[in-house]
């Protein structure tokens, strides 16, 4: 089952999609936001499939629910949907600025005038990474503000952030290269024991090297070139009135975690329940376990191995519960859960997925030199979760409240 | 064999730009310095075509050569032996010589171009936004 694809051509360096809005930097330095359920109507408005493309782009979690899950199992409608999906794969849907000029919010100077490293939007602020530091803005404004996102953004740290992950707690990994791999905590009060607090709520995890990095549940995998990634072990601490504090517990070197490592992994990824190391013509896949009060079994589990060869220099890796994303020198694989495979034989500017999202957890955004790609995979339902070695497992926190500014843990975590 | 530095100087802008070639970054073995592998007229040259370009921000500047197929030339190497093809010039506020180095924006963050000059190589179509993006986040790219 290959996935949907919308195109929207122009000349763009950055995307975000967020709570029904698409944010795209343009590469000469605007800010433009879109409607974008408005978006994926004038879509159907030109192709008709308003099922494929509802759960497609606008409510991936219809996918997975509980409540639909049954329907989605059902042989008959099982074969309605995928015939609709198939045929609706084979058209291509283009899109021109100006087929979506009526659905613009806004259009601003991009925030600090730049072309970001990298962004992420959490709680309604955008967090974004420049040459001159890490700054924070208010997004997702009221439509009669005139800009969306507020212009005049808070500098959090002067230090060149390369990546910036934000977990479904308020916590948000920075990876500094050679500087080292930090935490921020926003609207946190707690302090962290055994981490130097460098500005306010912002602490560094570790000094070692850190290209990027991602949340493996309540821990930190840090990703870096040439096997030297590392994963920031943390665990959870009762205090006197039974209420769980995150606290830093240990670092664990590529090396160490699996017993047959051979040290040939070239690059290493890890996010929510899974850890991939690629080797020069395979990908190992550890199993990655939350941590349990008084349990005292290994969280890191070999899990299977799957091949993968290629000619270009693999860069960058993260995964999605639809697949593991690979970015190469010259093009973008994605193994998909159900181990079919999808690439984009093209140099990417940029690519985004939006696993802690709830509706947009099944796509794929991807910048090219004069377009945007919006990648829609809507088989991972039907792939068994527990036994998938390409993707992360689907999984939705139980609590509201771990969604909130909660700075503690609840039991069930 | 006494370490020689070699000095140049040149006119642009109705102003002299002067160029000093420091051996702190030719010799081989050093573990805490990358090394020019082209000469010291080659460094130069590069440092020319770089500040007429006007890749600089401030005081500092980034640059590259092209070789005859328009490709870049790799121009030194890094700590582990690494290809490094950009190098970064330097001006210290109280001196008046500016010098060099390849520069291996992978290992140090301090290394990667300013984004001004990037985005410059990215209109002359020296290298596309692609590796432009590749770049800010110190990812290897095939330049």
């Amino acid at each position: 089952m290959q996935p949907l694809k919308i195109t929207l051509f122009g000349d763009y360096y950055d995307c975000q999609l967020y709570r029904g809005r698409l944010y795209l930097w343009t590469f000469d330095g605007d800010l433009r936001i879109y409607d974008w359920d408005q978006v994926i109507d004038k879509v159907i408005e030109h192709n008709g499939d308003w099922l494929t493309f509802l759960y497609g782009y606008k409510d991936g979690r219809y996918l997975y629910g509980s409540k639909t899950k049954r329907l989605f199992e059902d042989d008959e409608f099982k074969e309605i949907v995928l015939r609709r999906y198939s045929s609706t794969c084979r058209r291509k849907h283009f899109l021109e600025e100006k087929d979506i000029e009526d659905c613009i919010i806004g259009v601003q100077p991009a925030p600090s005038s730049a072309l970001p490293v990298d962004t992420e939007i959490y709680n309604n602020i955008l967090y974004y990474s420049t040459e001159k530091g890490l700054f924070k803005a208010t997004a997702h404004r009221p439509r009669s503000e005139k800009y969306k996102v507020s212009t005049k953004a808070l500098k959090l740290w002067d230090a060149r952030i390369l990546s910036i992950i934000a977990n479904d707690y308020p916590q948000m990994a920075l990876s500094a290269g050679s500087d080292g791999l930090y935490e921020y905590r926003p609207g946190s009060n707690y302090n962290y024991a055994f981490l130097k607090e460098i500005e306010p709520q912002l602490y560094q995890v570790s000094e070692k090297y850190s290209l990027f990095s991602n949340y493996i549940f309540e821990s930190i995998f840090s990703s870096s070139h040439n096997g030297n990634s590392y994963i920031s072990m943390f665990k959870l601490d009762r205090d006197k009135n039974s209420y769980f504090h995150r606290v830093f517990e240990k670092e664990i070197e590529e090396n160490a975690f699996i017993d047959d490592f051979k040290g040939d992994a070239i690059l290493s990824w890890g996010i929510r329940d899974k850890v991939y190391q690629a080797t020069g013509n395979k990908v190992r896949v550890i199993k990655y376990s939350k941590w349990k009060e008084n349990s005292h079994a290994d969280r890191l589990n070999s899990f299977g191995t799957f091949n993968l060869k290629s000619n270009s220099r693999l860069i960058k890796g993260s995964a999605a519960t639809f697949g593991n994303i690979m970015e190469y020198e010259d093009k973008l694989l994605v193994m998909m859960s159900n181990n079919e495979k999808f690439v984009l034989p093209e140099e990417v500017t940029r690519w985004r997925i939006y696993p802690r999202s709830i509706n947009y957890l099944n796509q794929l955004h991807v910048i090219l030199e004069d377009r945007v790609e919006f990648i829609s995979f809507n088989h991972d339902s039907y792939v068994d979760q527990m036994s998938k070695l390409n993707g992360i497992e689907y999984y939705i926190p139980t609590s509201t409240k771990a969604r909130g500014m909660c700075s503690d843990y609840i039991e069930e975590w | 064999m006494p370490d020689i530095q070699f000095t140049y100087q040149f006119e642009y802008d109705k102003k002299e730009v002067h160029y000093l070639s420091s051996p702190k970054h030719r010799q081989i073995g050093n573990p805490h310095k990358s090394i020019w592998i082209v000469t010291h007229d080659e460094e130069f040259r590069c440092f020319k075509y770089t500040y007429e370009n006007e890749w600089v921000v401030e005081n500092e500047a980034w640059g590259f050569v092209l070789n005859a197929n328009e490709k870049f030339t790799v121009l030194g190497q890094g700590l582990n032996n690494e290809e490094l093809k950009i190098a970064k010039f330097k001006k210290d506020p109280n001196a008046t010589e500016w010098h060099g180095y390849p520069c291996n924006y992978m290992a140090n963050t301090y290394d990667v171009p300013s984004d001004i000059v990037l985005k410059k190589w990215v209109e002359l179509h020296r290298i596309t936004k692609a590796k432009m993006s590749k770049i800010q986040q110190t990812l290897s790219c095939n330049l």
